[in-house]
């Protein structure tokens, strides 16, 4: 339950709270899907961020000697789970930004399902950058993934609205008994996990993905390119 | 036995019935398909809906295409139509959950749990044991009235046993009355001891000869006194051979069988002869085996072209025979211009 808690509290430092939070990722390896109009940097109310393509991102390079050190030891094997996960950093992004002095950076990839646009995030990385600029990294190594759904729609190339799915919503139908999707509850801070599995993440999505009451419009983000 | 059939498929039982599976599978289903620790709103509605699309695929099979399967030339007819409705109504389920639900139940929020091929599975799995519930109904039914055929042709056997020695026993008793009335006109002095055995015989035929099956000791005892009374009525003209062989304790037989065969030999053979009249009498138990064999001559003038019953005793002793051993009987009868012989075997 602390690992659910404390994967609770990064989701609601990273995004906004009422957002629901997924144990396993609504995309794998086979369903990504690469979008070069994500690529750059967007601002929403003075809020920066920088999205690049995993391959292209700092945090790629800073690892990328780790990463083919490792290989090495392998005798330049990859393992199956480091074949699925090339194939899916290859089209997925990250997304970089700075608030109350830490710099985080999300994880993001994309899906298209029944012609609809979806991305799940989860933390990469957070730095905490003190005043005199030194940078201390955060250790996340310890945690449980975990992620945060939300519907992508352009209007242009420009604006990308970001449609998160509505954790309050879910919770309250899951409550009452209307919806059926495996779920851990944490009644102590009365909040929940979905932890069904990626198809059927992405079967319920095809399926109400278009419904508007599973989209919290308050919290939606409107994002304009800045470059 | 038409009442009982009907109270075994009063519709109203069968509906009792058909509902009591649904309702058992229901539950069975709700607590496989529940994603919480207990079943919510969604999982009765979720398993109710599944559970629907199971049904017509059920009854069509079970009311319209199993009767094909009795028929060989019909098999992949029921076979390929099977596929079909499994197929068709497998589709139903997994787009009705994975699509259609939303516009029906809005607010209800579920989506097909299972493939397509897990959904073709859940169907096939339901016809075998829907089919072989109705197989087993029918095969209960199919025995019940075996059993209650047998039953009625156990009465039938009975009654028509009844009746059988319900004749031979007048037709014998004439026989012998008319001899010990012969007796009499002559003032024979061996009358009494006479009438006290036929008083013996009576008393086996009217009451021991009840059951189906005597013992075997019993009814040679019976046939001794017969060849007795014969003896007596019939003089030094008679000649008897009586073997017998084996182990008789312990064994049955079907009473009067052997006593009508020796009351044949003897209305053929003793009565009217001209002189050097014989019987042979040959009786061998072996095994649970019983060889019996019956040979007199003839006589000039023969009882029987003159009895009215004319050939009955034999015949119903045949009946007998058929009906008490079936199939475990050989009997040979040879009717020769000189003497009669009579052969018969039985599995005791």
């Amino acid at each position: 339950m602390k690992k659910i808690n404390f994967i609770i509290l990064i989701a609601l430092l990273v995004t906004a709270s009422s957002c629901v939070t997924s144990l396993q990722p609504l995309v794998s390896y086979n369903t990504v899907i690469a979008d070069n109009r994500l690529e750059g940097a967007w601002e929403q109310d003075d809020q920066q961020y920088i999205v690049q393509k995993v391959f292209n991102s700092d945090l790629y390079k800073k690892h990328k000697e780790d990463l083919e050190k490792s290989r090495k030891e392998n005798n330049g094997q990859l393992s199956e789970k480091d074949k699925r996960d090339s194939v899916l950093y290859s089209k997925s992004y990250l997304i970089k930004y700075s608030k109350d002095g830490i710099q985080y950076v999300l994880l993001g990839s994309m899906i298209k399902l029944n012609g609809r646009l979806f991305m799940n995030f989860t933390p990469a990385d957070m730095t905490e950058i003190d005043t005199s600029n030194a940078e201390m990294e955060i250790n996340l190594s310890n945690r449980l993934d975990s992620y945060t759904i939300a519907r992508v729609q352009f209007t242009n190339s420009n604006i990308m609205k970001l449609d998160f799915i509505d954790g309050g919503y879910l919770y309250d139908q899951i409550k009452a008994g209307h919806m059926k999707i495996k779920n851990e509850t944490d009644e102590l801070y009365d909040t929940f996990l979905i932890t069904a599995s990626t198809t059927e993440l992405q079967q319920f999505l095809e399926k109400y993905g278009s419904d508007s009451r599973f989209f919290n419009k308050e919290k939606s983000v409107t994002l304009n390119r800045k470059s | 036995m038409k009442k009982k059939y009907w109270e075994l498929n009063h519709p109203v039982l069968r509906i009792l019935q058909h509902l009591a599976f649904w309702v058992l599978s229901f539950f069975v289903f709700l607590y496989i398909f529940k994603t919480g620790a207990k079943p919510e709103k969604v999982d009765y509605v979720y398993t109710l809906l599944f559970q629907l699309s199971l049904v017509p695929a059920v009854y069509i099979n079970i009311e319209l295409l199993l009767s094909k399967l009795g028929n060989r030339k019909q098999i992949l007819f029921y076979l390929f139509s099977l596929a079909a409705i499994i197929i068709f109504f497998a589709w139903i389920n997994y787009n009705f959950f994975d699509n259609w639900s939303a516009k029906v139940f809005p607010d209800y929020f579920f989506i097909s749990y299972f493939t397509f091929r897990e959904i073709i599975l859940f169907f096939v799995v339901y016809i075998i044991i829907t089919m072989l519930l109705k197989l087993s109904k029918s095969w209960f039914l199919v025995s019940w009235l075996q059993k209650e055929l047998l039953e009625k042709e156990k009465e039938k056997t009975e009654v028509e046993l009844k009746a059988l020695k319900a004749q031979i026993n007048p037709h014998f008793f004439f026989n012998t009355l008319n001899s010990i009335y012969s007796m009499a006109l002559d003032k024979d002095e061996r009358l009494p001891g006479t009438v006290l055995q036929l008083s013996d015989l009576m008393r086996y035929f009217l009451y021991e000869s009840k059951d189906n099956f005597v013992p075997l000791e019993k009814e040679l005892v019976v046939a001794d006194n017969y060849i007795a009374l014969q003896k007596i009525r019939s003089g030094e003209q008679l000649s008897i051979e009586v073997i017998k062989q084996g182990e008789v304790n312990g064994q049955k037989i079907a009473p009067l069988l052997l006593i009508t065969f020796l009351e044949n030999a003897f209305k053929h053979g003793a009565k009217g002869s001209s002189g050097n009249t014989f019987i042979k009498l040959d009786i061998k138990v072996e095994k649970n085996k019983l060889n019996f064999m019956v040979e007199n001559n003839k006589g000039l003038i023969d009882e029987v072209n003159t009895d009215d019953h004319n050939g009955l005793g034999l015949e119903n002793v045949k009946r007998q025979l058929e009906l008490l051993y079936p199939g475990k009987h050989l009997l040979n009868i040879k009717d020769q211009p000189d003497r009669f012989v009579v052969s018969l075997q039985i599995n005791l």
